[in-house]
């Protein structure tokens, strides 16, 4: 069995879920400001009743990381960069302390200004006077070398042992934006310490339970990494509530097509995009509070409308949202809301009638209107702003640049025709919106509960950027600080670096102890040139980026809805 | 015309699947080091940037520039349409009142395609940028004035001969000397037709100009009259083969240099030319010239080998740019009060004939040109071109020419004449360009 569960925003769920769906189920409230305490809540209320030897693994989708960063929580960092020349590296200093130092690596690896120890010193020796302990070092292209930053940590180590951790850039992501790698060491450096802790405590708290099954975290791209492994880049936990409800949609429906995920709720909406049950990502790394990293993560657009979205006369037009003032004024609530649209037409017997029609008199008299008349105003209004996301969804994928003639003339577009609706309101929105649409549409049964189920069924997924430069003389892989060097004869072909690229991933999941049936391999990009000099091809430069997809855990076979065209 | 005042719009489209040949500098390698450097700043992520997909432009576009022999398909390749069509994005982008301005960060480039096409020149083969301006004259208005700047190192003599005799474009090329550098033309008396006298004007460079020389030029010089000109969009062909590590040129420019000039031309578009240090030059100009198209600080960009001295010239050099200068100073001050009769003849037609040689596809090309000197318009136009091909075969073209703004009677006449040449000339290519009526026809 597998034990999930999702800290939402409002309400922690926990499920248990055997090979055939679910078998219990449990809510708590969450208090954000003890999240450990809600998700031991949750499982303690799940497992009554269940041998507990009976859970093979535990996957977890919190909200630690995403509030400790939009709530700017944690460590000071120390932030030492290599900039070279380009930006302004005055726009990147977003550590507590920052120390821009003189070294730098250009775009091919190559080493063109050495670092100065002196430099990383006086450094240090500011960090001291702060009493600064965790510390970030990033340098422009350290992907394609990492000797700098490996040396910086070295001189750092060495005469400063009173730290508590150092976050290389190199071996947060393989691709290129430094400014992003900039974020990406910064926030992982500074939340480090509250993710430690909250990592040692479930530890300890499943102990006591009796809960001996390994731990997972989801991620961000919807896939789970272990407890343990998530100590070095707690950052990729970040975001992983849109990515349980994306997984939970591919765990509860069946679609070969292009489906759009709509998870509403009380306040918002996320939307979400699937292609023959896979997910599509954010094209270059998520963005969390005020910061654009180079985590991988699903795509998701969000905005401010749900069931209990404000609904507001501005002039004579109806405004919805983006502010939530509590529950339906159907419920007990104290202004309109969509939820009460329908229940003013008949279309849901939730909370009491009267109300809602109270609550829209007063709209309904400025207008002249009839308060029915009102209602489907408002419910006309929450289409058209809902389909106007939907197209621009789409757009942002059609619209995206490409930089080969293969692709442009590829022409790329998504053409979706099924709904998938979960969270409350969804039931009442999603037939609307699909009618108008003339799609499909389908709500999953468990739709309450389809965050946590998601979370349990996602599976581990990793990625690894292999480049291999024949005429410097290297092949890297940045994520595992791997580098080796190439003889000037070395004459590897396309075909076999992506070979290399799939063994290596395959070799890391073993490593990670991925059973061989959730082993999902695909190549996401591969691109080669011929290097030239003069009139002479002196080399090839490859990079190839190989990824274990995100999808559903073989341990699962729930029973999905299947809809069918 | 609705402009924004802020934002800048980035066409990028590096063609990493397409070479004129394996080891050409056309190669897909050219922009693999300047993605690795936009994409390493993030530049894409900045707020004031926006990117664009390049589009695919029509025959349609392609015709309203060129008379293609036999036809479009036989010279233009997807590369070279795409090539255009990224233009043609970054100009809608700025004229539909997106973004402030915007750069074309594409290749094949196109200025050295003239207006007749028989293959590849300096590696050229449609004009990517006046297939743009064309694009915007008939979308947003053939009223518009239109000014380019081309600091490529080499002469856009393709650019050139198509607005030859366009009084509503001025054409300023700044590139090395002719007599130094391929294709051998762009000097000082090269000033146009007789419809649209010093709208072209060239700025031939001695070899080893640095920054300090073209700055005086673009103070003294392109500014000035830019001035005078009152252009309603200012188009940079942004070639950077006048980079100081360029293998195919002499020029001393760096990217703190051009990066000044961009922020003082302020070019409404920026199409990328040529530009062949692929990794010494473009990965750093380029991230210069965004920054400063963007108004974000770019003095932080420089190439590793860069030091401030590389801005000094010889003397020698400064005293010729100088002399350059006042020559052409004196040009552009009299150009009102030449008496055009002096330099085109008293003729009602004037002739030109011309041989052209295409080095990238081993063409021979001989023209003869009449210029019909209406006074209404600037006249109807009557080509002959003939072509040598690298196989030996020949293919001659017959080609009436009716210009924008053109009068009743030469709109007619030269339809006319497109009959009789069809009617005569039955073994050769006969085509149309009518840009008054946005029309196009041949007899295939
Ligand atoms: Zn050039
Ligand atoms: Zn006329």
């Amino acid at each position: 069995m597998i034990l999930a569960i999702d800290v939402g925003g409002t309400h922690t769920d926990a499920v248990l879920l055997d090979s055939t769906g679910v078998v219990g189920s449990a809510k708590v409230p969450t208090k954000k400001e003890d999240l450990l305490e809600c998700v031991l809540q949750a499982i303690d209320q799940v497992i009554q009743g269940c041998p507990v030897e009976q859970i093979e693994k535990v996957n977890l989708s919190t909200t630690l990381t995403t509030n400790a960063i939009v709530e700017n929580k944690g460590e000071k960092v120390g932030l030492f960069i290599l900039p070279g020349p380009g930006i302004n590296p005055q726009t990147l200093l977003i550590g507590e302390e920052n120390v821009i130092l003189s070294g730098y690596i250009d775009h091919r690896g190559r080493e063109v200004a050495p670092i100065y120890e002196e430099e990383i010193i006086r450094g240090i020796e500011k960090l001291k006077e702060k009493n600064i302990k965790y510390i970030a070092v990033v340098g422009k292209f350290s992907t394609r070398n990492n000797k700098h930053e490996l040396a910086v940590e070295r001189i750092i180590r060495k005469n400063y042992p009173q730290i508590e951790d150092v976050v290389l850039g190199h071996t947060l992501s393989g691709s290129l934006n430094f400014p992003r790698r900039v974020a990406t060491a910064y926030l992982s450096t500074k939340i480090k310490k509250i993710h430690k802790n909250f990592v040692y405590s479930i530890q300890d708290a499943l102990k006591i339970r009796n809960i001996s099954a390994p731990v997972y975290l989801l991620k961000a791209d919807g896939g789970t990494v272990e407890l343990i492994n998530s100590l070095h880049k707690p950052v990729e936990t970040a975001l992983s509530g849109p990515a349980a409800s994306i997984m939970g949609a591919i765990s509860l429906v069946d679609y070969n097509g292009t489906a759009i995920v709509l998870d509403i709720g009380g306040t918002t909406t996320d939307l979400a995009i699937l292609v023959d049950n896979v997910p599509l990502f954010q094209p270059k790394g998520a963005i969390i509070g005020d910061y654009k990293t180079l985590v991988r993560a699903l795509y998701t657009k969000s905005f401010g409308l749900g069931g209990d979205s404000v609904v507001s006369l501005v002039g004579d037009q109806l405004k919805i949202g983006p502010e939530r003032m509590g529950p339906a004024a159907c419920l007990g609530g104290p202004c309109p809301t969509p939820t009460d649209a329908f229940s003013v037409l008949n279309l849901t017997d939730l909370g009491k009638r009267e109300l809602a029609v109270a609550a829209y008199q007063g709209i309904a008299n400025s207008l002249g209107l009839e308060v029915k008349e009102v209602a489907e105003m408002v419910l006309d209004k929450v289409k058209k702003i809902i389909i106007g996301h939907i197209n621009e969804a789409i757009n942002e994928f059609k619209d995206q640049p490409v930089y080969t003639i293969h692709e442009l003339l590829e022409n790329f577009t998504l053409n979706p025709d099924l709904l998938i609706g979960i969270g409350g309101p969804a039931h009442l929105i999603i037939p609307l919106i699909a009618s108008e649409l003339n799609w499909l549409y389908s709500i999953p049964k468990d739709t309450t509960v389809a965050n946590a189920i998601g979370a349990g069924c996602a599976r581990t997924t990793a990625i690894i950027t292999l480049r291999v430069d024949t005429a410097e003389g290297f092949l890297s892989i940045p994520e595992y600080s791997y580098r080796e060097t190439l003889s000037s004869s070395s004459r590897i072909t396309i075909n076999e670096a992506e070979a290399m690229a799939v063994d290596w991933i395959r070799k890391k999941a073993s490593e990670m102890s991925i059973p061989r049936s959730d082993l999902d391999v695909e190549i996401t990009e591969s691109q080669s040139f011929n290097v030239v000099d003069g009139f002479y091809t002196v080399g090839r430069i490859m990079d190839i980026t190989a990824q274990i997809k995100p999808g559903i855990s073989s341990m699962i076979s729930i029973d999905k809805e299947a809809v069918s065209k | 015309m609705k402009r924004a005042n802020k934002g800048t719009g980035l066409v990028f489209f590096p063609a990493f699947d397409w070479a004129i040949s394996a080891t050409h500098p056309e190669r897909e390698e050219r922009l693999l080091y300047t993605r690795d450097q936009i994409f390493e700043e993030g530049i894409m992520d900045l707020p004031n940037i926006k990117e664009y997909r390049a589009g695919i432009a029509s025959e349609k576009d392609v015709q309203r520039v060129h008379i293609c022999v036999p036809n479009v398909s036989a010279v233009a390749t997807e590369s070279h349409l795409i090539s255009a069509g990224g233009a043609i994005a970054a100009a809608d982008a700025v004229l539909q009142g997106e973004v402030k301005n915007a750069f074309a960060l594409v290749r094949p480039p196109g200025h050295h395609a003239m207006r007749v096409v028989h293959g590849a020149r300096g590696f050229c083969n449609i004009n990517n940028e006046s297939i743009m301006v064309e694009y915007i004259r008939k979308k947003y208005g053939n009223h518009l004035k239109i000014a380019f700047v081309d600091t490529d190192a080499h002469h856009a003599d393709g650019t050139q001969d198509i607005y030859y005799n366009d009084p509503e474009v001025l054409h300023i090329s700044i590139h090395q000397d002719g007599r130094t550098l391929y294709p051998g033309t762009g000097f000082v008396d090269e000033l146009g037709g007789p419809g649209a006298f010093a709208s072209t004007l060239n700025v031939p460079l001695p070899p080893n100009t640095t920054d300090e020389g073209l700055h005086y030029v673009l103070d003294n010089f392109v500014l000035p009259v830019l001035e005078e000109f009152k252009p309603d969009l200012v188009i940079n062909a942004a070639g950077q083969d006048n980079h100081y590590t360029d293998p195919l040129t002499n020029m001393k420019i760096s990217a703190q240099g051009y990066a000044q000039l961009n922020e003082k031309l302020k070019p409404d578009i920026a199409v990328l030319q040529g530009g062949y240090s692929i990794e010494g030059a473009l990965p750093y100009v380029n991230v210069g010239i965004i920054l400063a198209m963007a108004g974000i600080d770019y003095s932080y960009v420089k190439e590793p080998d860069y030091y401030p001295e590389r801005r000094l010239q010889s003397d020698r050099v400064t005293e010729q740019i100088k002399r350059t200068v006042e020559q052409l100073q004196t040009i552009w001050s009299k150009r009102n009060s030449v008496d055009l009769n002096k330099i085109f003849g008293k003729g009602r037609y004037y002739e030109r004939y011309r041989r052209i040689y295409y080095d990238t596809d081993g063409i021979q090309e001989e023209q003869k040109e009449k210029i019909y000197r209406c006074s209404e318009c600037t006249g109807y136009r009557l080509i002959t071109s003939k072509a040598r091909l690298f196989t030996g075969r020949k293919q001659t073209a017959h080609i009436v020419l009716i210009p924008h703004h053109a009068c009743r009677s030469c709109q007619e006449v030269g339809l006319e004449e497109f009959h009789k040449l069809k009617k005569n000339e039955k073994s050769d290519f006969v085509y149309l360009q009518d840009s008054e009526n946005d029309l196009y026809l041949s007899n295939i």
